[in-house]
């Protein structure tokens, strides 16, 4: 879905244009990319990290924006400038993770796109980037697709769950159509292993 | 890289005046006494000619071809090896032809100088009366000899493979090596019979035996100076004090020259000077020509090797990087890559230089051409390596974020794989200082030239000269990479791997 890898079979559009037919640069300025282990640069700081999209990009904003944009982006993640300045390997990996959406999110694309964000995380620090990634996702208004194979996680941040088993479409629904009325025996079982851990969440972090 | 650029900018900077005369001489002893002379004497024949003594510059075919080059003005030479092995292919019967031959090929000779240095064979004085050898014809008593010849001797046209048929000489054990070593092998009992040259002044030093040439098989080798004819008209004063040294040194006056040299250790512009200063009545005096001192010396020599090493390596840099990125970028092409330059690594280092003067001359081209190919096998095995040990994830990452092939290389991949680069650079600068010595083999100059000296003159202290400083290069060389290294690697990468 980010361009990285040429479908087999299908297209995929965004805004109505195919990925495959865009230029590596536009297609950055579309799809914010957080990958399973962030995808740091070792030899930039967190800053240049993150604002390294922003020299690159098709109509990335000016160095100036860029800064400000990231401040902005920054306070939102609850990164300090001390710990912007930094180098990936001197900072914890929730942080890392951190640095990594703002760099996802600093051309303001239309659509983000998480491979496993948080799969490389132990369970407590886990836990609080879940609470706070959908407070984060209802504080702007854009398509986030997450993949992830925690369905407790899917369930607790997504609007809509697509299951997917060996690369095809299982079921698609909302959380509670997965759980009610499963469309065969592997969601059923795929859920039931999970079903009260998602009640869990949906109940008590929902409200 | 930075430091690159700035080494090639200090070593440009060489003004010439308008006219220069530049004269050659061999790797031996006498060649490079009768080069000084004929220098001095050209520069004091004219004022506002500079005149040049490229010293040690080779062999016989490295001079004669850089003569017709128009590289050097003019070099001492013998009548023997222009006709037998310079001419070889006229198979001209006497040296009556060779002044007409030489002219068509736009060099004159001078009549003889005086004296005949033919080759001879010649063992210590207690092994010659042990075996009762006093003939050459003798030795073919004796086929366990060990011979040592000088490497030009051991290929010539006129030398070794000829003397052999002549006399039907069975001996197999034979080995080249360096004319000075080979004094010292053959007194030291390593060797038995080695190749002389009649004026050589340790013949009468070490009390040799010259064994009698009975089949007539030696040419006579009346030693002469060839100069460029262009040199008449362009410096006609030049070319009449030249001719005017025919006739002017005879057998026993060029011994005690060699002599002087060798075995008292005088400097061969002393002996070029006091030799020109006899022969007009005056006193020689010997301040005027005293040699510039050990820190001169250095000075000139730093200056030369860091030119070979600079430019080679700025060279290098330039294209391994690009093959470094091209092989790690395409892994099939990449086998290709490393296997011709990993070939190339294979060349002997003496072939190489000889080889690469015949499409650059002698002199610094040559060796600047061999040193880049041989710094080439780090330096894109150090960049292959860099940017293939870049984790996939890295660069997906880059591609995701919209960055382009360049952007990536540039941006990502060179600045991660940087230590790899930098070691494989390293690895090549330190070799390169050491390979560089042997660009003097081929008038390169550089440190090779005092320990090519010193090897002549059985100078040790002269050895040290090029052999300490050349090793304080390569450490000086290393410590600046490792400082570069700290400076420039960012913090990111040092800690945790």
């Amino acid at each position: 879905m980010a361009g990285l890898e040429s479908p087999d079979k299908g297209v995929v559009k965004i805004e109505g244009r195919p990925v495959a037919d865009l230029k590596a640069s536009e297609r950055a300025a579309m799809i914010g990319y957080v990958i399973q282990e962030g995808g740091l640069f070792p030899h930039l700081t967190c800053a240049a990290n993150a604002l390294l999209p922003t020299r690159f990009a098709g109509g990335a904003p000016g160095p100036e924006a860029a800064r400000e944009r990231l401040a902005e982006l920054a306070e939102l993640v609850r990164l300090s400038d001390d710990q912007l300045a930094r180098y990936p390997s001197e900072v914890s990996g929730g942080q890392r993770q951190r640095v990594a959406l703002v760099r996802a999110l600093i051309l303001d694309p239309p659509v983000l796109l998480l491979d496993e964000p948080l799969g490389a995380l132990d369970p407590v620090i886990r836990a609080s980037l879940q609470v706070e990634l959908r407070r984060l996702f209802q504080t702007f208004s854009k398509s986030v697709v997450l993949v992830t194979h925690d369905l407790a996680e899917a369930a607790y941040l997504a609007d809509r769950i697509v299951l997917l088993n060996e690369g095809k479409i299982v079921q698609e629904g909302s959380p509670q159509e997965l759980i009610k009325s499963p469309a065969n025996d592997f969601v059923r079982t795929f859920v039931g292993d999970q079903v009260e851990r998602v009640r869990g969440l949906l109940t008590g972090g929902g409200a | 890289m930075r430091w690159i650029v700035l080494v090639l900018v200090t070593c440009f900077g060489v003004v010439r005046a308008q006219e220069t005369f530049v004269v050659g001489s061999k790797l031996f002893t006498e060649s490079v006494v009768l080069g000084e002379i004929v220098a001095l004497a050209a520069k004091e024949a004219t004022g506002d000619v500079e005149v040049l003594h490229r010293d040690q510059l080779g062999g016989s075919q490295i001079l004669f071809n850089a003569l017709v080059a128009g590289e050097i003005d003019a070099y001492p030479e013998y009548t023997g090896t222009l006709r037998l092995e310079l001419l070889k292919s006229l198979g001209l019967a006497s040296d009556e032809g060779i002044a007409s031959a030489l002219v068509e090929r736009g060099v004159r000779m001078t009549w003889p100088l005086g004296f005949n240095n033919t080759y001879a064979l010649g063992m210590t004085a207690e092994r010659a009366r042990e075996l009762g050898v006093t003939t050459t014809s003798d030795l073919l008593d004796h086929p366990d000899l060990h011979f040592g010849f000088s490497n030009e001797f051991l290929d010539r046209g006129d030398g070794w493979p000829a003397l052999r048929d002549a006399y039907r000489l069975p001996q197999d054990r034979v080995r080249g090596l360096d004319h000075a070593l080979a004094y010292r092998g053959l007194v030291a009992g390593d060797i038995d019979v080695i190749d002389l040259y009649s004026t050589d002044a340790e013949i009468t030093y070490y009390g040799l035996a010259v064994l009698e040439d009975d089949l007539v098989f030696f040419p006579r080798y009346d030693a002469v100076i060839l100069y460029r004819a262009d040199v008449a008209q362009r410096m006609p004063r030049v070319a009449a004090a030249i001719d005017e040294l025919a006739g002017s040194i005879d057998e026993s006056l060029m011994v005690s020259m060699n002599e002087r040299v060798k075995l008292s250790g005088e400097s061969e512009a002393n002996v070029a000077g006091s030799f020109l200063a006899e022969r007009e009545g005056q006193e020689f005096d010997s301040q005027a020509t005293q040699a510039v001192g050990v820190i001169g010396r250095v000075a000139t020599a730093t200056r030369e090797h860091a030119w070979l090493v600079g430019v080679s390596m700025a060279l290098a840099t330039v294209v391994a990087v690009p093959l470094g990125v091209w092989a790690s970028a395409r892994p099939a092409d990449g086998q290709v890559i490393l296997g011709i330059v990993g070939v190339l690594q294979t060349i002997p280092s003496l072939a190489l230089l000889v080889v690469l003067i015949r499409p650059f001359g002698v002199g610094d081209k040559p060796a600047i051409a061999a040193l880049f190919l041989y710094a080439l096998l780090p330096m894109v095995r150090g960049v292959q390596a860099g940017l293939a040990g870049i984790p996939a994830s890295t660069i997906d990452s880059a591609r995701a974020i919209g960055l382009g092939w360049f952007a990536r290389l540039c941006v990502v991949e060179i600045p991660l794989a940087a230590r790899p680069i930098l070691a494989g650079i390293k690895t090549s600068a330190v070799i390169t200082v050491g390979f560089a010595t042997l660009g003097a083999l081929i008038g390169a100059g550089g440190y090779g030239k005092p320990i090519l000296t010193g090897i002549r003159l059985d100078d040790f202290g002269l050895i040290l000269e090029g052999a300490v400083p050349a090793a304080v290069m390569a450490l000086a060389i290393q410590f600046a990479f490792e400082l570069f290294e700290r400076l420039a690697i960012p913090r990111g990468l040092r800690r945790g791997r």
